[in-house]
């Protein structure tokens, strides 16, 4: 017999005691868990979740047309590692995080939050018999978990200096609210935020009321766990008026610029920082002649921060139109 | 014993006594050891303590050099320049002072005479006003007297300007005097407001003159410009001060930074450095803070040849499950064989999100890829059992490589197609083989499919073109691969 025919023997042997120790079917034995290399494979046993997820601007991070523009097409290599992440886990919870070479369609995926770089997933429960082994991980719930990408842009620190951590709001509480307003139900993974108008709306206020010598109107960050809009550079948010006599006409020509929110980008260093910060109120007196027989006022957010056509701002076209209001004498 | 149990024990005996080819060993390749160089290299280079300039400047001498120096007569500007080097007290605040404010003439003196002065205190006062004079000219000026001083240490800050100057004029001195240091990363600069019809015309005349004196100064290899010269790291550089080796190390510390515009200002000025900057940011790769060593590869992959002072360490990096993505990205950008070695090494062996970018790296060989590469490539391609993701990474190496086939180039097209994954970079690899296999006509096409430009271009946009592109290259699949 051979060496080789030899070993082969061996080899045989060893896998006959394997297979018996892997097959013997004692109660209660745990196969190691499964392989998950893509949030496809979550998608059979949660398929809610997953739905909710596929929809939301997490699964959208990789391929929506706003970072691809902003990001150059990711040419500035700083934006893959939040919008293509490795797991959270894995890098560390509340660290910055990096880039995944891998999977970068998948955007913010299940893997990246849930992942544990031992096996088994991070979860709200431990269930050993579960294919994907979920272990209980406390960290899940907490703001430094979303800080490793959303605290690039500051938003957890905003979050920290407002009244809400006081008041035990924090990302989940508006976020990820539960499905029926019941734990039971379980939290939701559709992760609304800038993407939803009823989100935005309930964010900022808009007021205003006649003054001596004009109107005044009030922008309010009444909602908003953090500046407003939040993501710095990235968004915008322009509150425009035009006289009552121009409601209905093109925006392009009557509107009148009142007030940008935004946090300039690295090389803009000309500009200074205006976002609306939580729990901020901001008022303006309009005193233009223009303004005498009232006003409609306008407040629009933006998921790019530039206009087409700088000189002749669109809002109408090119924003999201949050809140309007007609002030009349 | 279960059929289930007969069935694994044979498979387990073929398994065994079957001819199969050798699998490669996983490599194993050490964690490196970490420690904080760079709070010993900021320490070893820290400058002396000198104590402070004694005594007052005589602010009528010093006005009477600045009269001197602005009267435009060559002998009193030069005693005004051998004089102000002699004046006791603190001459480069008092300079400073009278730069910042005043009659443009003076204002001009003061920063010629922080220039003939040139210690370093005066260096630092012209960076300041290199960074905030007002208006243009007077960042001009200061960047152009420090081209006459010996404060190599400035280099970084004259660098970084290049990302932040917006004044043209102002650039092309940054860029002339960074040149007189030994750095021509400006010289791209020079050169396209040379040749830019928007530049205007006297602007144009000086870049032009600049140009012919980058060529003097560079003394590039016959053939080669100065910016190819400079990019393939064929210049000489200058011996380094220790100054300047800390004023980079304090640039390598801000890499390790929560936010990254500060990241982004020293990655900016780290990549467009000289190559003996590569072989601290080499050492600064064994830093035990994980950004730092991210982001020095990333510089380094940026470098290109420039960083090859670095290529022992970025091998060793490979080693770091942290940072082996970046250092086999930067190994493939050094373009040396002994980085392409250790490449196909891991491409056997490795982990596989670094077989991805060691597949996607190797492609900055091109024709200097060794025959093992190219095999290697191949065999990835035509395996269907691998990672989607590393097929396409080879497939694409491959259209860099020129070794395209027809079977190749077909799985190249549908992973153009396929939306499960990113086409980009599938795009501008077929892109770069149809630049070196297509007539000009297929190519002009080709590019005239690419998604409309705008400030957004929809995802549906490039899905389109994406498609339309590869439809184009397979209806003409005969006449570039043969049938």
């Amino acid at each position: 017999m051979s060496v080789r025919g030899a070993l082969g023997l061996v080899v045989a042997g060893l896998g006959v005691w394997l297979v018996v120790l892997v097959f013997r079917g004692e109660p209660g034995a745990a196969a190691p868990p499964a392989a998950f290399t893509s949030s496809a494979q979550c998608k059979e046993c949660h398929p809610q979740v997953y739905a909710e997820w596929e929809a939301s601007p997490h699964a959208n991070a990789w391929v929506n047309e706003a970072v691809r523009s902003l990001s150059n097409d990711f040419a500035n290599q700083d934006c893959i590692a939040c919008h293509a992440p490795r797991g959270v886990f894995d890098v560390g919870v509340g660290e910055r995080m990096l880039p995944r070479n891998v999977r970068r369609m998948e955007g913010v995926d299940c893997l990246t939050c849930h992942q544990l770089p031992e096996g088994g997933m991070a979860g709200t429960i431990t269930d050993p018999r579960a294919a994907c082994r979920p272990v209980e991980r406390i960290e899940l719930t907490r703001p430094e978990f979303c800080a490793g990408c959303h605290n690039q842009h500051k938003t957890v620190d905003q979050w920290r200096g407002s009244k809400w951590p006081d008041q035990d709001q924090d990302c989940r509480s508006c976020h990820m609210p539960f499905r029926d307003g019941t734990p039971e139900s379980g939290r939701s993974h559709a992760m609304p935020g800038g993407t939803s108008l009823d989100f935005l709306q309930r964010a900022i206020a808009l007021s205003g009321e006649r003054v001596d010598g004009g109107w005044l109107v009030r922008l309010a960050n009444v909602g908003a766990g953090h500046a407003f809009p939040t993501d710095e550079r990235s968004r915008a948010s322009d509150v425009f008026w035009r006289p009552i006599g121009d409601l209905g006409k093109p925006g392009v020509e009557t509107w009148r610029h009142l007030d940008r929110m935004r946090s300039p980008y690295r090389t803009e260093t000309d500009l200074e920082d205006t976002l609306l910060q939580a729990h901020e109120v901001r008022e303006f007196t309009i005193t233009d002649p223009d303004a005498a027989d009232g006003i409609e006022v306008a407040w629009f957010y933006k998921r790019s921060p530039y206009w087409a056509d700088a000189e002749h701002p669109d809002p109408d076209r090119e924003a999201t139109l949050v809140h309007r209001l007609e002030l009349r004498p | 014993m279960s059929f289930r149990v007969v069935l694994s024990c044979c498979v387990a005996a073929l398994a065994a006594c079957g001819e199969r080819a050798p699998t490669p060993e996983p490599i194993t390749r050490p964690a490196p050891r970490f420690e904080p160089v760079i709070q010993r290299a900021l320490a070893a280079t820290a400058p002396p303590t000198e104590p402070p300039p004694a005594g007052e400047v005589d602010a009528e001498e010093l006005s009477g050099l600045i009269a001197m120096f602005a009267g435009g007569d060559a002998r009193f500007t030069e005693a005004a320049e051998s004089s102000v080097a002699e004046l006791s007290g603190d001459v480069a605040a008092a300079l400073f002072a009278l730069a910042s404010d005043g009659a443009d003439e003076e204002r001009a003196a003061a920063i010629g005479l922080l220039g003939a002065r040139g210690d370093a205190a005066a260096a630092a006062r012209l960076v300041d006003l290199l960074r905030d004079g007002e208006p243009a000219w007077i960042r001009a000026h200061a960047a152009w007297r420090l081209g006459e001083t010996d404060a190599d240490q400035t280099v970084p800050a004259l660098l970084l300007r290049l990302k932040y100057e917006r004044d043209h004029e102002a650039v092309l001195w940054i860029a002339d005097t960074l040149a007189r240091f030994g750095n021509f990363a400006g010289a791209a600069v020079i050169e396209r407001l040379a040749v830019d019809p928007a530049t205007p015309a006297a602007l144009q005349r000086s870049a032009r003159a600049k140009q012919l004196e980058l060529g003097e100064l560079a003394q590039p290899p016959d053939g080669l410009g100065v910016v190819a010269a400079w990019e393939r790291a064929l210049l000489d550089v200058p011996e380094r001060s220790r100054a300047f080796e800390h004023a980079v190390w304090s640039w390598i510390a801000r890499l390790e930074e929560y936010q990254l515009r500060g990241v982004d200002d020293a990655r900016f000025l780290l990549e467009r450095s000289d190559p003996s900057v590569a072989k601290l940011l080499g050492q600064a790769l064994l830093e035990p803070d994980r950004y730092v060593r991210v982001h020095a590869a990333q510089c380094l992959a940026r470098m290109g040849p420039r960083g090859r002072a670095a290529e022992a360490q970025l091998v060793a990096l490979l080693g770091d499950p942290l940072a082996a993505h970046e250092a086999a990205a930067a190994l493939g950008r050094l373009d040396t064989a002994t980085a392409e070695a250790e490449l196909r090494r891991e491409l056997q062996a490795g982990g596989v999100e670094v077989q991805v970018t060691a597949a996607r790296a190797l492609r900055w060989r091109l024709e200097r890829a060794a025959p093992e590469t190219r095999e290697l490539l191949v065999e990835l391609a035509a395996d269907a059992t691998s990672l989607p993701e590393l097929r396409q990474a080879a497939l694409e190496s491959l259209a860099y490589l020129g070794e395209l086939d027809r079977e190749h180039l077909t799985a190249l097209l549908d992973f153009a197609e396929d939306e499960r994954f990113e086409a980009d970079t599938t795009i501008r690899a077929l892109r770069f083989w149809l630049g070196e296999h297509a007539p000009e006509t297929l190519i002009a096409e080709f590019d005239a499919l690419a998604p409309e430009g705008g400030e957004v271009v929809t995802w549906d946009a490039r899905r389109r073109s994406r498609r339309a592109r590869a439809a184009l290259v397979r209806e003409h699949l005969d006449a570039l691969v043969g049938a």
